[in-house]
């Protein structure tokens, strides 16, 4: 079931009233209905895959008591069959073919045949979102965070939970679990901001993520024709509509589960005001890049070996980052890139420089130092999308050689308003109303007065409604 | 908790009442162009004297062949091509919407096309006319048991949902009358008026191109049908401008209709093969690859006219 469709706005308010009215005087009653809805939500996609997810829930769970064992030895082996078993799932469903083919690939070019059987099976939605929510958890219980979860409706409802279950944010037991473990009370305030914050996501969404993919897709599909500053310009639509998409899909979950008193880790912070790449890290899909900082670059020594090794980590990460967006070599370039921009600021020791504050905290705008910051991290991240977007490394190199080449042999293009060109009438209003949000991205800024308030309210429900049967999928169910 | 949904009981209603009213006010804005409601007017109204023939086909045919013209064969035609409209459409199409209305025509012309059977090419659904069919049609579709959109279904019909950013410019409109004036509108048949910078001269490749069986059988299912009701069908694939004929001497689906018009005895006048002319080589026939100018669309008519007679 996507979020915007017909098919949510039934079934958010329906679980809504059966958890409030219903199910409200026991907190079991209230995590056995949204497990009940969260499967039903599952299912609506595929009832086949929902018994996978209910067999990965099912070892998570069992392996998070043997990881808790006195016995080290004995908690290792079931750390290591979970490892095992999340990242068999995700090997067979997403990475069995394109490893076969390389592979085969590489033998020919020795000389040696081979005829690998392909798989060629869907892959299931979500996978890579709640194969990390159990890996986290067996993984917080081995290192004494975590003390694994009697209940298995609780348990079953941290990793399917519906609103994070297909694209995240991908939450961590220490954070989620004990709100699931805990009494919820109706808090006006928090159902308030989750309704503004669904209706915020949409807007991103369906408006300017969606308005932008038409631009983006045609660009891409017709990029051999176009001149070096349409090329630009797909790029720039791509940047926004992935970020639109995504931070979009995010808030929508962060606003249904506020609605049934959870609270999640923010996933975006306003990325593209970072001043540097490290920034941009700390804000672009957060709960991933945590997540592999913690489960990934931490065991496998960080920063604390040596130059050489906190190299290989960053490189690591990166890599693997690419690999879990997809199989396929342009999203292993597209995690090169960003090692190889990130890397000059770790050697520097410069990394860490933005870390607490947002820019232009105190003031209106920024200096000339820091929108210079953006704009050149805006830049960086844009060629990269543009090895994210392509179907092959090849027609990504061959998208950035001709812009870069059709713009310094052409230059005079400039003079006529390229093709898509359009695109900014979405980007600009988005840019200026985050810029004015940047300070809390979970607090939207509202008019105080209440018809201002429910006049900006009805703008964008009609902007979402009229923009409604153009809407394309969420990018990020693909992985 | 009853502050809250009172909130939102009230915002609902106040974006109901305001939806509502903006599909009064906006209904005569519509993005789509106006020549499907024409020819679904035909379904309903039959305002054409003596229809004794249809079309079927994709935007190849509704812009390739006037009615008009194909009177000289002694048959008078009213074409139901329509815009990406495949197999799966009119396997659906011709059952739910246009047989409850009108009787089996006596003659058939399918436009076949090389990438037909692909379920990502012809894409259109009688959903995605859902504006334009009767109350009753639309309410027997909608609450069918069969696989039928509902989504889709109340998209298509709201104008706000269907074309709510095209009302909001104008230009929209405009530019769909220009690119199908419909003041040249015959019989289902409509002129494309591309602008040159939009217009594709590159084939589609057929690695890009999968047929799916389904799509076979439902083709196979509808000729099946015509001709137990004693139509007399013709099979066309309308001129290309394509250099590279060996696109159409592979494609896996005209093998397919090959096949099929040998085992019903259909005949299969394929102007991509083997009745390739100079008139494939001239580019002011093609606004371009795959649709015919205004000018070839006279030519090829009455070329095709005598064929039929």
């Amino acid at each position: 079931m996507l979020f915007n469709s017909f098919g949510y706005f039934f079934f958010l308010p329906v679980v809504f009233t059966l958890y409030w009215f219903v199910c409200n005087r026991s907190r079991r009653a209230q995590n056995s209905l949204m497990l009940l809805a969260s499967y039903f939500f599952y299912g609506w996609w595929s009832y086949k895959f929902l018994g996978l997810l209910v067999l990965s829930t099912l070892l998570d769970y069992l392996y998070g008591f043997g990881v808790n064992a006195p016995n080290k030895r004995k908690a290792k082996i079931f750390l290591w069959l979970s490892i095992v078993n999340n990242l068999g799932i995700l090997a067979v469903f997403k990475y069995y073919d394109f490893f076969a083919i390389e592979v085969t690939r590489g033998f020919q070019q020795l000389g040696i045949q081979l005829n690998p059987v392909l798989l060629e099976v869907v892959l299931p939605i979500g996978i890579s979102f709640y194969t990390f929510h159990g890996l986290s958890y067996v993984f917080d219980i081995y290192r004494g965070k975590q003390q694994p979860v009697r209940n298995i409706i609780d348990y079953g409802l941290f990793v399917a939970f519906f609103p994070l279950l297909v694209a995240g944010p991908i939450e961590r037991a220490h954070h989620l679990l004990p709100q699931i473990q805990s009494s919820r009370l109706f808090s006006y305030q928090q159902a308030i901001q989750g309704c503004r914050l669904i209706l915020w996501g949409m807007f991103k969404k369906v408006v300017i993520a969606d308005s932008l993919a038409t631009v983006a897709n045609d660009i891409f599909a017709n990029s051999s024709h176009a001149n070096g500053y349409t090329l630009v310009i797909g790029a720039i639509a791509f940047a926004f509509q992935i970020y639109g998409d995504f931070s979009g899909y995010s808030d929508i979950a962060i606003g249904s589960a506020k609605l049934f008193g959870f609270e999640i880790f923010s996933n975006f912070r306003f990325p593209y005001f970072s001043r540097d790449i490290a920034e941009f890290w700390r804000r672009w899909h957060i709960s991933l890049t945590s997540w592999f900082r913690d489960y990934v670059y931490i065991p496998v020594g960080g920063s604390r070996n040596g130059r050489v090794k906190t190299v290989r980590n960053i490189f690591l990460i990166f890599l693997l980052s690419g690999l879990w967006h997809g199989a396929s070599w342009n999203f292993i370039v597209w995690g090169f890139i960003h090692a190889c921009a990130f890397m000059p600021l770790l050697l520097l020791n410069r990394n860490r420089q933005y870390t607490l504050d947002v820019v232009a905290e105190k003031r209106s705008f920024p200096t000339l130092k820091e929108f210079s910051g953006m704009l050149l991290t805006f830049c960086i991240v844009t060629v990269a999308w543009i090895f994210f977007r392509a179907q092959g490394v090849a027609q990504a190199w061959n998208y950035i050689g001709r812009m870069f080449s059709d713009i310094i042999n052409n230059p005079g293009q400039l003079l006529t308003v390229p093709k898509g060109a359009t695109i900014f009438i979405y980007i600009v209003p988005l840019l200026l109303l985050d810029w004015k949000f940047r300070r809390n991205e979970r607090q939207l800024l509202v008019p105080g007065n209440v018809l201002a308030r429910w006049g900006v309210y009805l703008v964008f429900t009609f902007l979402v409604l009229i923009h409604f049967g153009s809407q394309k999928q969420f990018i990020y169910f693909q992985f | 908790m009853r502050s809250f949904l009172e909130k939102i009981f009230l915002f609902v209603l106040i974006t109901a009442m305001l939806f509502t009213l903006a599909e009064i006010l906006f209904a005569r804005y519509n993005g789509e162009p106006r020549h499907y409601a024409l020819q679904y007017r035909e379904i309903y109204d039959h305002t054409q004297q003596s229809i004794n023939g249809i079309i079927l086909g994709s935007s190849h045919s509704t812009h390739a062949l006037r009615p008009s013209l194909l009177d000289s064969a002694g048959i008078r035609f009213y074409n139901y091509s329509f815009v990406a409209a495949g197999p799966r459409f009119y396997s659906r199409w011709f059952k739910d919407v246009y047989l409850k209305h009108n009787e089996y025509p006596e003659y058939v012309i399918y436009a076949v096309d090389y990438f037909m059977f692909d379920r990502n090419r012809l894409t259109r659904q009688p959903e995605d006319d859902a504006e334009y069919l009767s109350s009753q049609d639309y309410f027997s579709m909608f609450f069918s048991a069969g696989n039928t959109n509902r989504e889709k279904m109340i998209l298509s019909r709201s104008v706000i949902f269907r074309g709510g950013k095209k009302f909001l410019l104008p230009e929209f409109n405009e530019l769909n009358s220009k690119i199908y004036p419909v003041q040249e509108y015959d019989r289902g048949f409509i002129p494309y008026d591309l602008p040159p910078n939009s217009a594709i001269w590159q084939p589609l490749p057929l690695s890009a191109i999968k047929d799916d069986d389904q799509l076979k059988d439902d083709f196979e299912n509808l000729i099946k049908d015509l001709k137990a009701h004693k139509a007399k069908i013709w099979f066309v694939s309308t001129p290309e401008y394509v250099a590279d004929t060996s696109i159409y001497k592979k494609a896996g689906a005209f093998q397919f209709v090959d096949a099929i018009a040998g085992k019903y005895s259909i005949p299969f006048y394929n102007f991509n093969t083997g009745l390739r002319s100079s008139f494939n080589d001239s580019i002011k026939n093609f606004c371009d690859w795959e649709h015919l100018s205004r000018e070839g669309s006279t030519i090829f008519s009455r070329r095709f006219a005598g064929l039929l007679q």
